[in-house]
């Protein structure tokens, strides 16, 4: 039998591969870690990369995958592996969430999400960097510098997740986690021309993640097709009982069959997004993938949901609001970095100890979310938003409800801007959210999938969003369009 | 027109205890004078939700878990990295009541 | 069994002056441990005197990325105390978080109920017929302890987590002493639904206690105070009384009541200033997004209710119909729970030799008195009810004179030895033989022959003086009855 290049299989395949004892999970992983050595120094994907600390905790796990395999144990993602967003706890493994203030914090517990990916034979490969404590769009927010993206170094990988995105559009992994609390897996998926899936709100445990905004956050995928997202997904999904915002609702099984028409469809493309702001290249692929989905069988239609053109300034009182409140915790008292400032009192140290850990950005959203939740403020702010976030939510259920399955747009209003060009100016970068932010605050599932490169040869992402636990519909729609386009092929960079 | 002032941001870095310099404070001024602006949009917006609506009313409800004890080991872990620890105890500067 | 603290009242001669010129009003918030097996959120346990943070878990470390999940249990004691107080219980009620920063808060904030609490409008009915109002019961963790040192503070995050319910009367109390009273009967409650152990020293009954003062006949609320954290009666009532004095003093003299949060040092019996009204903290409480709506259905209320407790009110009824007793002595038994079993189950023991009028009379006074001055613990009763019942049958079937059974009883206190031991070793078991009476009747007539004279000219106080002569010769062990018998017989035999 011939021995197969690891870097050439998708994840299912090197799972497949693994399992039946053609390929070793060893080698898989040496591959992949001498490919993250050679590049996640200029493409600054992973944060700490260290590759013996990385290839010890896998050989625990290769013990594991053998044992699984002789007792017959399926194992769905036996030898992949998976790198994990910096906020995200791998027990024993340092997590800084891209912050000074937690760098040499070492997480105490495995996340349900590791747990699970452990279990199912993945082996957990290096922390990827991102916006810090995940607030950014650009991944320009980590105290450890901005993750570059793979198909042009001058311009970002998106964010939060950027380093996820780029490590798997960069093949350092096959596999990736990300968080999404306003388009944090989505939009950077679509900067780097991977697919990008952010499952229901409650539909992965959030037990592990490093809350943000608590009501928004959602753990979610990275992977260079559908196949593989639904892979992953299906390992990560689930009730998990240490999280009580976590759906006890049994998930349907993820293995896409082959590939059947579209035909009945309805997609509906929502007015309100297609208007100012939007990149005449971006609106001509997002036009052409449409057509594409016609092909494939289905209808699409514009709907007007009025209410969704306030999403940006809902999105941020509410996600402010809560990330000022979860953020409180670290203090330097338990754990974190302390000040080191010698004198100070405990108020002193508080203070000293939290201005030197946050960085810039984060500093700002803590005061916006502290403003907002102030005394005699709530209601004109907090209550209010989440008001509009309700009738969000009706507007976005009245349209399924009418009988659409997919609600379509671009991912972002643009491809990846360069490096600097909005780090200076908060509102600007808070604007490039405009269509990822409604599936957050309407708690649906959302998948970017690339749709094209622009004039510049960046790659553009296109957004599907479904009813509450429609993960299915999503995943085998987008599976129909990849298959039409001959697959992703065409969307890895090269490196 | 300024919707936040000095005051106000002085205000609310103390609640949320940071600390920021006088180029600090004049930065998120200006930041937070543009977003706060930009939300006020939401003024006029209205809803056709009943007055009295709460989203805090209105979600799931919370799961209950049986009164069992799981032991955990996990301080040991968090003791060995603590900034400061003293016995098994988190050291502060000394508080005054 | 703490008796009522009278001494500051009776000291101050200027206390019931005040009275005549000034209403107290006062209302006491009360916090209530819950003994659940784990804490509120999290399986940690929730013993007292462990080691420092031992009893910690990565949720009540505030660890990042950790959630809290309910505790079923303490949902259920926070319903049967809402029952007791005959309280309106919310089917929807909400969790929120209270954000302050303190090394013994490790979240940063403090998740308890804020304006939507589970439960409004209860009662509690004093011995004088007052009905006070319970505005409010809502659930809440606790917080850590800090411990100071000289030159640090230490925190210990046992504590943190451990179920309260905080119950908020309506400044319906008008006095120390009814203050007191409030309060006692709340944990005599909390005792009986076997929901607290009510321990005050250990602080698992804490409260904190408002105070106003307005001219007699006004019907406007003064500025009020606010005491923390009194724990014990006799504090409440030493703390409450120093209050009105000062603030009686300080209206007198012209002068306002400021609102502050007081401390109240136990050592000096002085209230010190904490805090003022200008310094309360901007909580920013908003509902916590990490948990749900805590949902209490009418069948759930009706599932307690049919599995209620007797209360104190309940069984001071049922004591004064089943036993014959009076209602003093009934409130008296059931004062403490434990108490009430333990005179419950002596009662039950002698049924039909011992009427339970006799048993009460003994426990309120010869067993009561031990108990105080040795200090007794109702968890290992020195004097087990076996015993106690044992020394009361024997007294019922005249096997002993209620004089020996005295002294037995204060051997019994004394070494927690078997009423038939002691009897046997001492020879104290009465003695029913006429014939032996009669030779001893015989010789104290004999030898005090003035004091018969003087007997059978009339002079009846005589008797008293013959009858303690034979006993002391019998050294009380004769049947009183009988040695009456042959004593008049003897003396009516002279005449």
């Amino acid at each position: 039998m011939r021995a197969q290049d690891p870097l050439a299989l998708s994840a299912s395949e090197l799972a497949q591969e693994v399992y039946a004892g053609n390929l070793k999970a060893h080698d898989v992983a040496r591959t992949y870690a001498q490919r993250v050595e050679n590049l996640h120094r200029e493409l600054n994907t992973h944060i700490e990369w260290d590759k013996d600390a990385v290839l010890n905790e896998v050989d625990k796990q290769l013990a594991y995958i053998e044992a699984a395999r002789y007792a017959q144990k399926p194992l769905p993602l036996a030898g992949v592996p998976i790198a994990i967003k910096d906020n995200i706890m791998v027990d024993g493994q340092n997590v800084s969430c891209g912050s000074q203030l937690l760098r040499n914090h070492r997480a105490a517990y495995d996340a349900t999400v590791v747990q699970k990916l452990k279990a199912a034979g993945a082996l957990i490969f290096g922390r990827t960097n991102m916006d810090e404590f995940a607030m950014g769009s650009s991944c320009e927010n980590s105290s450890y510098g901005p993750t570059v993206n793979p198909w042009n170094r001058r311009h970002v990988a998106g964010g939060s997740s950027g380093g996820s995105a780029a490590a798997v559009s960069a093949r350092l992994a096959p596999l990736a986690l990300g968080s999404d609390t306003g388009g944090s897996v989505r939009q950077p998926a679509s900067f780097c021309g991977v697919v990008g899936l952010k499952p229901t709100y409650g539909r992965v445990s959030r037990y592990g993640l490093v809350a943000y905004g608590s009501s928004l956050d959602q753990i979610g995928t990275f992977a260079t097709t559908v196949q593989d997202t639904a892979l992953l997904y299906g390992v990560i999904a689930g009730h998990d009982p240490s999280d009580s915002t976590s759906a006890n609702i049994p998930v349907p099984p993820t293995s896409l069959g082959p590939s059947s028409s579209l035909k009945g469809k309805r997609i509906a493309v929502i007015e309100e997004f297609m208007r100012d702001g939007l990149d005449e290249d971006v609106r001509t692929h997002f036009d052409q993938a449409l057509q594409v989905y016609r092909e494939c069988g289905a209808t699409v239609e514009t709907v007007s949901l009025p209410h969704l053109a306030h999403c940006i300034p809902v999105y941020y009182i509410i996600a402010t609001a809560e990330a000022s409140s979860n953020l409180a915790r670290f203090d330097g008292i338990r754990y974190g970095a302390r000040s080191q400032k010698p004198g100070l009192n405990l108020r002193e140290l508080y203070t000293q100890s939290r201005s030197e850990g946050f960085g810039r950005e984060v500093k700002q959203r803590i005061m916006l979310g502290t403003y907002v939740l102030s005394s005699g403020y709530y209601d004109a702010y907090y209550a209010k938003a989440n008001r509009i976030r309700e009738m969000m939510r009706r507007e976005i259920q009245g349209v399924f409800e009418q009988g659409i399955d997919l609600i379509a747009s671009p991912t972002a209003p643009t491809t990846a801007f360069e490096l600097g060009q909005k780090t200076h100016d908060s509102l600007a970068m808070y604007l490039s959210d405009i269509y990822t932010l409604a599936a957050n605050l309407a708690g649906i599932p959302a998948l970017s999938q690339p749709i094209g490169l622009c004039r510049k040869g960046l790659p553009i992402g296109m957004q599907l969003m479904a009813p509450a636990f429609g993960e299915e519909t999503l995943l085998r729609s987008a599976q129909v369009y990849e298959q039409q386009i001959n697959g992703t092929q065409k969307f890895r960079p090269r490196i | 027109m300024s919707r936040i002032d000095r005051q106000t941001v002085e205000k609310v870095a103390s609640l949320a205890y940071l600390k920021l310099s006088e180029d600090e404070i004049a930065y998120y001024q200006k930041q937070l004078d543009r977003v706060l602006d930009y939300i006020q949009q939401l003024d006029s917006v209205t809803d056709s939700l009943p007055a009295d609506w709460r989203a805090d009313l209105v979600g799931p409800v919370t799961p209950e878990r049986p009164d069992l004890i799981q032991p955990s080991n996990a301080v040991e872990k968090v003791l060995r990295t603590a900034p400061k620890v003293v016995g098994t105890a988190f050291q502060v500067p000394r508080i005054i009541e | 069994m703490s008796s009522k603290s009278t001494e500051l009242k009776s000291s101050d001669h200027g206390f019931n002056s005040i009275l005549a010129r000034f209403e107290p009003v006062i209302g006491l918030e009360v916090h209530c441990q819950l003994k659940t097996e784990s804490k509120l959120f999290c399986g940690c346990k929730t013993t007292f005197g462990a080691l420092a943070n031992q009893n910690t878990c990565p949720v009540c470390l505030g660890l990042p990325g950790v959630l809290p999940v309910l505790n079923h249990e303490a949902v259920e004691y926070a319903i049967r105390m809402a029952l007791a107080v005959g309280a309106t219980i919310r089917e929807r009620s909400v969790f929120a978080r209270k954000q302050y920063f303190y090394p013994d808060l490790p979240k940063g904030y403090q998740l308890t109920q804020y304006d939507l609490p589970y439960c409004q409008h209860g009662t509690l009915l004093l011995d004088n017929g007052r009905r006070i109002r319970i505005e409010r019961i809502h659930m809440e963790e606790d917080a850590g302890k800090n411990i100071h040192g000289d030159n640090a503070s230490y925190v210990d995050l046992n504590r943190a987590g451990i179920p309260l319910l905080e119950i908020v009367s309506a400044p319906d109390l008008s006095g120390p002493a009814e203050a007191a009273e409030y309060l006692k009967k709340l944990r005599a409650i909390a005792r009986y639904l076997d929901i607290s152990d009510g321990n005050l020293e250990e602080g698992s009954f804490r409260c904190d206690a408002n105070v106003s003062l307005r001219p007699v006949g006004s019907k406007t609320l003064g500025t009020r105070t606010e005491i923390k954290n009194l724990n014990s009666f006799r504090n409440v009532e030493k703390a409450i009384t120093y209050e009105i004095l000062r603030q009686a003093d300080v209206l007198e003299s012209g002068d306002k009541v400021k609102q502050v949060t007081l401390q109240f040092d136990a050592a000096v019996g002085r209230t010190i200033v904490m805090r003022s009204k200008e310094d309360s903290p901007d909580y920013r409480y908003f509902p916590d997004p990490d948990l749900g709506v805590l949902h209490i259905s009418e069948a759930r209320i009706q599932s307690v209710r049919a599995n209620t407790r007797e209360l104190p009110e309940q069984k001071v009824q049922r004591f004064q119909e089943a036993f014959s007793i009076p209602e003093a002595d009934a409130r008296q038994l059931t004062e403490e729970k434990e108490l009430a079993a333990f005179f419950e189950d002596v009662v039950k023991k002698v049924a039909g030799s011992v009427a339970p009028k006799i048993v009460a009379n003994w426990m309120l006074s010869e067993y009561l008195r031990e108990f105080n001055a040795r200090q007794w613990q109702f968890e290992k009763p020195f004097v087990s009810s076996e015993h106690f019942a044992k020394l009361l049958k024997l007294l019922g079937e005249g096997t002993i004179s209620g004089k020996i059974a005295k002294t037995v009883f204060e051997e019994m206190a004394a070494t927690g030895a078997d009423p038939d031991g002691i009897i046997a070793a001492k020879g104290l078991v009465q003695i029913n033989d006429s014939a032996a009476i009669k030779a001893v009747v015989d010789q104290v007539i004999a030898a005090h022959p003035e004091q018969v004279a003087q007997y059978l000219s009339g002079k009846q106080k005589v008797y008293g003086f013959l009858v303690g002569q034979v006993m002391k010769i019998s050294a009380g062990r004769f049947n009183p009855n009988l040695l009456n018998e042959c004593l008049k017989e003897a003396l009516h035999g002279k005449s």
